[in-house]
């Protein structure tokens, strides 16, 4: 009855008339939708005129951000002439043929020469630490805002960084903070699609900071050098699997995906993980997978000057729960009360965990890795910002 | 089929495969082709032109920053660009709804008592009444009539089959039928 349905409503939609053999009902329901229809054939109309009119200015706004965007691309298509002496050249095969030769050249030798600097352009290292759909938190030194959008400049390239009526700013104490250029800032967000960053916490460190060096960026595959460095990203895939960007040196950054179990052991013993020195070990052989250890300066405290702000980071396993308050085991913390909130958001690392099951009593028991911020209202409290549920801690032990 | 909708297989690979590599002039082909219906799909799900405007623009750039990703296997990337613009869409509007925008946007969708007999603006009306729809039956709305795909089409568009598209698009005229009578817009009253 309802095939028969859909293929008559079909038909009327395409003939503009309800078919001759339709009952009564159907034909009450299709006249419904003819109407619906009429009304849906008006609004096209109304949003045509509107795309029209809308056009020029989208496709100049479109050709700037393509002009924008490409100068960190490969040349593998040529850029866009728009207009002067270049676009008298734009159809000459001579000039086309003298093109390509002359890049063809200039890649044998950038190929030679400059094959390390490659691993620098900004567009890729942002995009080796920023995924959509990721949350990530990493230090940077803030820049100027345009309405909503702050830019950032961090050590893996310049991102742009959503701070809304959502986004948390913190001072040094965990109290309301002002952004101002220069400031050295910790951003936790998730990453969109377009490798913003919407933050919900920004935390502003009390003093100004240096622009950040530009490195290289490499992906860890495998160990075969020893590799130290401090923690400038953390972020975590929707499915709650930790990566780490390192500043090497001053050469470079690597980028460190590292087994759930390792991270969280690993946060149990530095006080914050971003600026944390470490040491990457590997679990298994030289391709993974990775841990990472403190080194002796990563368990300090922070560099006097670059005091850390307020959002904070630790692993522990969940021992109770009173409504909306977890109690957090850790070790070097203690006991930590941390509230849920609405906007609490959690990431599973276990598959068996169901996520209508994250507010009930199955996080007992579990490992987790908590970032949060100090609770206002109630000393001694902090408020989550993001959960990343790891499996019950009694399997750790086996 | 509207202009410049690549329906030929070989043809849509073929811009896929040069989108992907950040072809300008295939981004140029794909912007003109298709602005027109990502603006349409977006339209009635915003409060606005200027809203729909830039949620249309931010579509192209994020797939033009992840065409990379993009991987061609038969459906043309106008899908690709309606699924951009569905998550756009949706990370708007729940921001807006955190923010305590949704009680204001019902508010001004919603047409005042004194307004029921008289004029009421289309937009407004269908704006309200989408309100009321899933997201698949917003989905097939749009993709069968504000951009006028046909149901084979629609069917590629959102991985159905042709018997489900058929199915939701009875399912959503009516649902939205229903919500535009109950809202007081009857055709022809305004």
């Amino acid at each position: 009855m309802s095939d028969r349905l859909d293929d008559r409503l079909a038909r009327a939609l395409e003939e503009g008339a309800i078919p001759a053999d339709a009952s009564p009902a159907e034909s009450e329901e299709i006249a419904q939708a003819l109407a619906a229809m009429e009304t849906l054939g008006a609004a096209r109309l109304q949003a045509q005129a509107e795309a029209a009119e809308a056009l020029p200015g989208a496709r100049q706004r479109f050709e700037t951000f393509m002009a924008g965007r490409q100068q960190s691309l490969p040349a593998e298509y040529p850029r866009p002439w728009h207009s002067g002496i270049a676009g008298l050249f734009r159809w000459s095969p001579r000039f086309r043929t003298y093109a390509a030769g002359t890049a063809a050249l200039a890649l044998v030798v950038a190929a030679a020469l400059l094959v390390p600097v490659l691993f620098g352009r900004v567009e890729t290292a942002r995009a080796e630490v920023l995924v959509p759909g990721e949350y990530v938190q990493f230090e940077a030194v803030a820049g100027e805002s345009s309405g909503e959008v702050l830019a950032a400049a961090a050590e893996f390239g310049d991102v742009d960084v959503i701070v809304d009526a959502e986004t948390q700013l913190l001072d040094t104490e965990g109290q309301p903070g002002a952004l101002s250029p220069g400031r050295r800032i910790v951003v936790a967000g998730v990453v969109g699609e377009d490798l913003r960053v919407r933050a919900r916490t920004v935390s502003i460190a009390g003093a100004d900071a240096e622009q950040p060096r530009r490195r290289p960026v490499q992906r860890l595959r495998d160990l075969r050098e020893a590799i130290r460095g401090t923690i400038v990203a953390v972020s975590y895939s929707e499915e709650g699997e930790p990566r780490v960007a390192l500043a090497v040196g001053r050469e470079r950054l690597v980028v460190v995906a590292v087994a759930g179990d390792a991270f969280r052991a690993f946060l149990e013993t530095v006080r914050e993980p971003i600026g944390a020195a470490v040491r990457v070990i590997s679990l298994g052989g030289d391709e993974g997978p990775f841990g990472l250890e403190a080194t002796a300066s990563g368990a300090e405290t922070p560099v006097p000057g670059q005091e850390h702000p307020r959002l904070l980071t630790f692993a522990g396993t969940v021992t109770a729960r009173d409504g909306l308050t977890l109690t957090v085991a850790t070790l070097l913390r203690g006991e930590v009360r941390v509230r849920l909130t609405a906007d609490t958001q959690f990431r599973i690392g276990d598959p068996s965990v169901l996520r209508e099951e994250l507010r009930g009593e199955r996080l007992i028991g579990r490992l987790v890795t908590v970032h949060a911020v100090p609770d206002p209202r109630a000393p001694g409290v902090l408020v989550a910002d993001t959960i990343l549920v790891g499996r019950e801690a009694e399997r750790q032990a086996r | 089929v509207t202009e410049g909708a690549p329906h030929d297989e070989q043809a849509a690979a073929e811009l896929a495969r040069r989108a992907a590599a950040h072809d300008p002039l295939a981004w140029s082909q794909l912007f003109t082709a298709q602005y027109g219906g990502v603006y349409a799909f977006v339209r009635y799900r915003l409060r606005g032109a200027p809203e729909a405007e830039d949620i249309a623009a931010q579509v192209f750039e994020t797939a033009y920053l992840n065409a990379h990703r993009f991987d061609y296997r038969g459906v043309p990337i106008e899908g690709w660009l309606i699924g951009i613009a569905r998550n756009l869409v949706r990370d708007h509007r729940k921001k807006q709804r955190r923010r305590g925008f949704h009680e204001e946007f019902e508010e001004t969708m919603t047409p005042p008592i004194s307004d029921v007999a008289g004029q009421i603006a289309l937009q407004n009306d269908l704006a309200a009444a989408v309100q009321h729809l899933t997201e698949d039956q917003q989905t097939v709305l749009s993709l069968r009539f504000l951009m006028d795909r046909s149901v084979a089409e629609t069917a590629i568009l959102m991985d159905r089959s042709e018997d489900a598209v058929k199915n939701l698009q009875r399912r959503a005229l009516a649902a939205m039928q229903r919500a535009l009578v109950s809202a007081g817009y009857e055709r022809g009253s305004a």
